[in-house]
């Protein structure tokens, strides 16, 4: 009788932590691009461990003018554009992240005030180089960090420059 | 013969469908995978696939136009010379708008300016998208008031789009954000040759000559055409 008690409780021991180790695999799965977007700005990595963790980019953009090179990424079912990173003599020098569909809950205003913290300050930035006046608006997060939001209050992206 | 003409019928059947997935004022959005997310509240969200389906497009508003005499608060071009509208510009103005497709029109308050001359050569309008601001200049009238209405009243609807309805143009015309407002295209052929600057010239391009070019010539690529006849609802 005692074995079999040593056993059920074994068996629910092991059935719990299996539980709790596919729960924090899932917020690993929740928190991924975050993480991406977090490691990337703070260890400044490099092409190779870009490549490495995002795969190969969907396009390469080598700008002569500035000798930038611009590894774009995009989202393999809408095609949309996710990641851009500029790289400039194999420094990263700035970061482009654009939530879409699958992840776009989880770069709300609140998320951002989360991860980036609460001191983003509102501003907007008005371009008049074109004969139509643009009015952009930003949440800017401090050290090089912005986010644009567009005319619904939606987060089009998320900008890093170095 | 019978079995040949049933099945032309049958054909055309399935390509009326596939080319007209959803209704006029919507959009089609295919399937995808949703991410697992925590809701604001703590809540948690799993992962899910959400099944292809029509969302419906937001940005319509029935039109209200307004007409202004002075320059719009803020307006950077501060040389410009602004003026009233006279009654027979009004009707001309009204006349023009009104004979824009639907979707390209009902976008709400649309305010009209009038001035004489553009801080920009050759430029016989301006607009201010996301003030809903337009201003006309004097040559405009010689240029063409459909023409140039319907060139700024896209880019009025470009800044109401979405995020993902402007990733769709995007996409579909080749155009990358590589850094913060920074945009590249690999496209060498444009509607008009300011396009390459920016998707949201490009786009005001490809609509002004889809409206006002009868053989659409200007428009040179296929797939945005395509693409800007279903958004604005245009059958060919």
């Amino acid at each position: 009788m005692k074995k079999k008690f040593y056993l059920i409780g074994f068996l629910l021991t092991t059935l719990s932590c299996s539980l709790v180790t596919k729960n924090e695999n899932l917020t690993d799965n929740v928190d991924r691009e975050w993480k991406y977007l977090l490691s990337m700005q703070n260890e400044k990595w490099s092409r190779e461990k870009i490549v490495q963790i995002l795969g190969n980019p969907t396009e390469v953009y080598n700008d002569v003018k500035s000798k930038h090179i611009y590894l774009i990424y995009k989202d393999k079912n809408t095609n949309h554009q996710s990641w851009s990173i500029g790289i400039k003599d194999e420094q990263l020098k700035a970061i482009s992240f654009f939530p879409n569909f699958s992840n776009e809950e989880n770069f709300s205003i609140d998320q951002i005030s989360k991860y980036w913290g609460n001191n983003c300050i509102k501003k907007v930035e008005i371009d008049s180089s074109r004969p139509f006046v643009l009015k952009k608006n930003y949440l800017d997060c401090g050290l090089g960090r912005k986010v644009r939001i567009n005319n619904l209050g939606q987060v089009e992206g998320l900008f890093v420059e170095f | 013969m019978k079995f040949i003409f049933l099945f032309f019928i049958l054909f055309a059947q399935i390509s009326s469908a596939e080319t007209s997935k959803c209704p006029s004022g919507q959009y089609f959005v295919n399937t995808y995978k949703r991410n697992a997310y925590y809701r604001t509240d703590g809540t948690f969200v799993k992962e899910t696939t959400v099944s292809a389906h029509c969302r419906t497009n937001h940005f319509f508003n029935p039109l209200k136009l307004v007409f202004k005499d002075t320059m719009p608060r803020g307006w950077p071009f501060q040389l410009e010379i602004f003026k009233s509208s006279s009654e027979n510009e009004k009707k001309e103005i009204e006349s023009a708008i009104n004979s824009l497709p639907k979707t390209l029109k009902d976008l709400g308050e649309i305010r009209i300016f009038r001035a004489v001359k553009s801080a920009f050569p050759d430029n016989h309008s301006s607009s201010g998208p996301d003030d809903s601001i337009i201003v006309l200049y004097d040559s405009v009238f010689k240029f063409g008031l459909k023409r140039a209405l319907a060139h700024e009243m896209a880019h009025v609807l470009y800044s109401h789009l979405d995020k993902n309805e402007k990733e769709d143009y995007r996409s579909i015309s080749k155009w990358n954000e590589i850094e913060k407002d920074v945009f590249h295209t690999p496209r060498t052929q444009f509607s008009e040759p300011d396009g390459k600057l920016s998707p949201e010239e490009d786009f005001a391009n490809n609509v002004e000559h889809l409206i006002s070019d009868k053989n659409h010539s200007k428009v040179i690529d296929k797939e945005i055409m395509n693409y800007l006849r279903s958004l604005l609802g245009i059958i060919r």
